[in-house]
């Protein structure tokens, strides 16, 4: 019996494979210069879940069609960011990669050692299917920066979000824009009841490496000097984590032990938090029927300033010529105006292409959502967080000294101290 | 929360060695004073009672929040009731992903991957429990050593393991490797262990060989050990994620628990739907609970001897 299921199944594989290898054998190649002879079918790994995978199935859907002859590309959910790393890992151990695939800065600099990628460079600097100055141009500076690692562009930005300030306008009448401002308003928000349960906070944050990045930054600081050293425990950063601190201390901000800030925001415990502006659907969906919200750049500190944050598409070494550069063409697509106007759009991430506010569909989605506008402007001071492999150590460190001092178990001077003296431990620079 | 169920957790179990008393006495009930009085008997009905509610909060959580808006559900503090319901969540959720196929592969494996276990183990068990070889009771240690390696260690190593067998996306790969459970194995092992020698020596003389033994007289007599451990394989099978993730590509082959990670991102989670898809995705294991539960219950092994 069950050997006769295993003959079944071979019978079929082999068909299969017949009827594949006839398919790839009649059909000519795609343009001059191009290895891809037949159709070649990709695989791209991701992580996207919920209504950001069913905007990149759209866009992969119409990529497909516009180019039925010749090109395939598979998408392949691996579950959440830190699924997607497992599985990379063990693909790449076994040497069974897939031709592309999501990944953070700090994966991708293990790759690059571990010469596991081939750099996107190869292919934009390509003659016949290749990017023009002006084309590569048109994504935002900070992400191509993101995205070199000596002189060379290893990889694309994607799904890039930037940190914003939430706002529920029921509460707010005045937008606050800087730091003071920001403070008072909160303070004016706060309405301390002795049920706790009942409290309203100006402002809600997680105590964490990413809040205090922000405050960091806003303040003038950085998270590293010149030599790779960590620096944010200059006195900006003092100041940084101090002002949260006092912040917790008056009242008007209140720490988010577990979830996410939007559980909070949504019902209307906290009026504002800082976060990843990916989170509007989530936001929207909470909010509705108790109050209204909108987003607005982040409040200023000494200097304009937020982050950028997700990941990039790499193609891998290991693929052969014909699937990278049917990969590439796939993903010149992506970062191209219309798909990314509508990835922005469905997602709510960051477009990586200035030519996307271009659009009809921008234009549109800005009518009715004017804050769009405020997120483009703010990607110009945006800034990007270290890309070393041993980064995700380091900010766990990190976070758990903001924690500590917003707990009160070290004043912000002692806590940052020990966090950089770690850090400087794990980056191997003692 | 978490002492008041302490506190209840710990009245329940004094409340169920309580009527067990006057039983394990057995005949002599009458002459030991009778039965509890009906305020006794009342006492560990309301003590079980608060038990098993406090047991049922979380799943009643899942169920109100499954039927909730979204608008709802991080509202503080709860609501327990509301209008209206919102029963096409439930629609909602088993569309985001393809979880008719999901619970077919979870089936499939749970219980094949179960059965097969239980049959290892069994064999396994009895032989390290029954029979004499050489090095027995160092492959024993051996063996039991082996559940000190962490799984994530052996992520990797597997994995090249099963690209090298082009397992890779099969049922092969979410079954083989997890037909052998060490727990398992001592599990049985101990249960063998107690069953008395008369009875293997009363094999022996009519005739009755090892694998006949096994199957006819040792397994039907261990049928609470067995129910245990092939519990435990299921619901371990059926709430099996990393390893399901990494070893297929395709949604074809893929398990419920992955359905479930549909729900979240890094930025939010829909709560109602997850809590909606985690609701029926745990039915089946429901089922089987209440169908296994006369095994757990009858719990004492019957020796077959008078």
């Amino acid at each position: 019996m069950r050997m006769k299921r295993f003959w079944t199944a071979a019978i079929v594989l082999a068909l299969v494979v017949a009827m594949v290898a006839t398919t790839a054998g009649c059909s000519g190649g795609m343009s001059k210069g191009s290895a891809i002879k037949g159709k070649t079918v990709v695989t791209f790994w991701h992580a996207m879940s919920g209504p950001h995978e069913a905007a990149l199935k759209k866009i992969v859907a119409d990529f497909n069609k516009a180019n039925e002859k010749y090109i395939e590309v598979q998408l392949v959910y691996q579950g959440s960011y830190g699924d997607l790393s497992t599985k990379l890992t063990a693909a790449l151990a076994s040497g069974t990669p897939p031709t592309m695939a999501q990944q953070y800065e700090n994966w991708t600099a293990a790759y690059i050692d571990a010469k596991a990628l081939v750099p996107i460079q190869t292919f934009i600097d390509n003659p016949n299917y290749g990017m023009k100055k002006e084309e590569l141009e048109d994504i935002y500076k900070v992400f191509r920066d993101q995205n070199t690692w000596d002189g060379k562009i290893w990889t694309m930005p994607m799904n890039k979000s930037t940190n914003v300030l939430f706002v529920n306008t029921d509460l707010v009448k005045k937008i606050p824009t800087t730091w003071d401002e920001f403070r008072t308003t909160a303070k004016s928000l706060s309405k301390i009841d002795p049920d706790p349960k009942k409290s309203v906070y100006g402002f809600g944050y997680r105590a964490n490496v990413d809040q205090f990045g922000f405050l960091l930054k806003q303040n003038g600081g950085d998270w590293l000097d010149k030599d790779g050293k960590a620096a944010f425990n200059s006195q900006a950063g003092i100041d940084a984590l101090q002002f949260l601190l006092d912040m917790t201390e008056e009242k008007s901000a209140y720490r988010i032990a577990t979830g996410y800030e939007s559980d909070l925001f949504g019902p209307g415990q906290i009026a504002m938090y800082e976060g990843s502006i990916a989170g509007i659907s989530f936001v929207d969906n909470l909010s509705k029927g108790k109050h209204g919200w909108t987003v607005a750049k982040m409040p200023k500190g000494k200097a304009e300033a937020s982050t950028v944050m997700g990941t990039n598409v790499g193609i891998f070494a290991k693929a052969k010529p014909a699937e990278q550069e049917a990969a590439w063409r796939f993903i010149k697509y992506l970062v191209s105006a219309e798909p990314q106007a509508y990835w922005a759009q469905q997602t709510g991430y960051t477009p990586v292409a200035q030519s996307a506010t271009k659009t009809k569909t921008w234009q549109d989605m800005v009518a009715q959502k004017p804050y769009w506008n405020a997120i483009a402007d703010q990607l110009k001071v945006s800034t990007i967080d270290p890309r070393l492999s041993t980064w995700d150590k380091a900010r766990s460190e990190i976070s758990g000294a903001v924690e500590k001092a917003v707990l009160k178990k070290a004043t912000a001077k002692e806590a940052l101290d020990a966090a950089a003296a770690k850090v400087n431990e794990i980056l191997g620079k003692k | 929360m978490a002492p008041d169920a302490q506190s209840a957790a710990g009245a329940t179990t004094q409340a169920v060695a309580l009527p067990a008393q006057p039983r394990r006495k057995g005949r002599k009930r009458s002459e030991a004073g009778g039965r509890l009085s009906p305020l006794a008997l009342g006492a560990i009905y309301l003590a079980l009672g608060i038990g098993a509610f406090i047991m049922l909060i979380p799943f009643i959580w899942m169920i109100v929040t499954s039927l909730k808006p979204m608008n709802e559900v991080t509202v503080f503090p709860p609501k327990w009731i509301w209008w209206p319901i919102h029963w096409h969540n439930y629609v909602d959720a088993w569309r985001t992903a393809p979880f008719g196929r999901y619970f077919f592969n979870s089936i499939v494996v749970a219980v094949v991957s179960t059965v097969l276990e239980v049959i290892t183990c069994a064999m396994a068990a009895y032989a390290f429990a029954r029979m004499n070889f050489f090095g027995k009771n160092t492959l024993f240690m051996l063996l039991l050593g082996s559940i000190m390696v962490p799984g994530e260690v052996l992520l990797v190593p597997n994995f090249i393991t099963l690209v090298r067998l082009s397992w890779i996306d099969t049922y092969w790969a979410l079954i083989i490797p997890w037909i052998v459970s060490v727990f398992g194995i001592f599990f049985m092992r101990q249960a063998f262990l107690q069953l008395p020698n008369e009875l293997f020596d009363a094999g022996k003389i009519d005739g009755c060989g090892t694998f006949r033994f096994l199957w006819r007289v040792v397994l039907p007599l261990s049928k609470p050990v067995v129910t245990t451990v092939a519990l435990f394989k299921f619901i371990g099978s059926w709430n099996s994620f990393l390893w399901v993730l990494i070893v297929t590509n395709t949604p074809n082959m893929r398990t419920i628990p992955v359905g479930l990670t549909y729900f979240s991102t890094e930025v939010g989670t829909t709560y109602n739907l997850l809590m909606a898809a985690s609701a029926f995705s745990m039915l089946p294991i429901l089922v089987l609970f209440f169908l296994a539960q006369k095994q757990f219950i009858q719990g004492i092994a019957r020796t077959g001897l008078k």
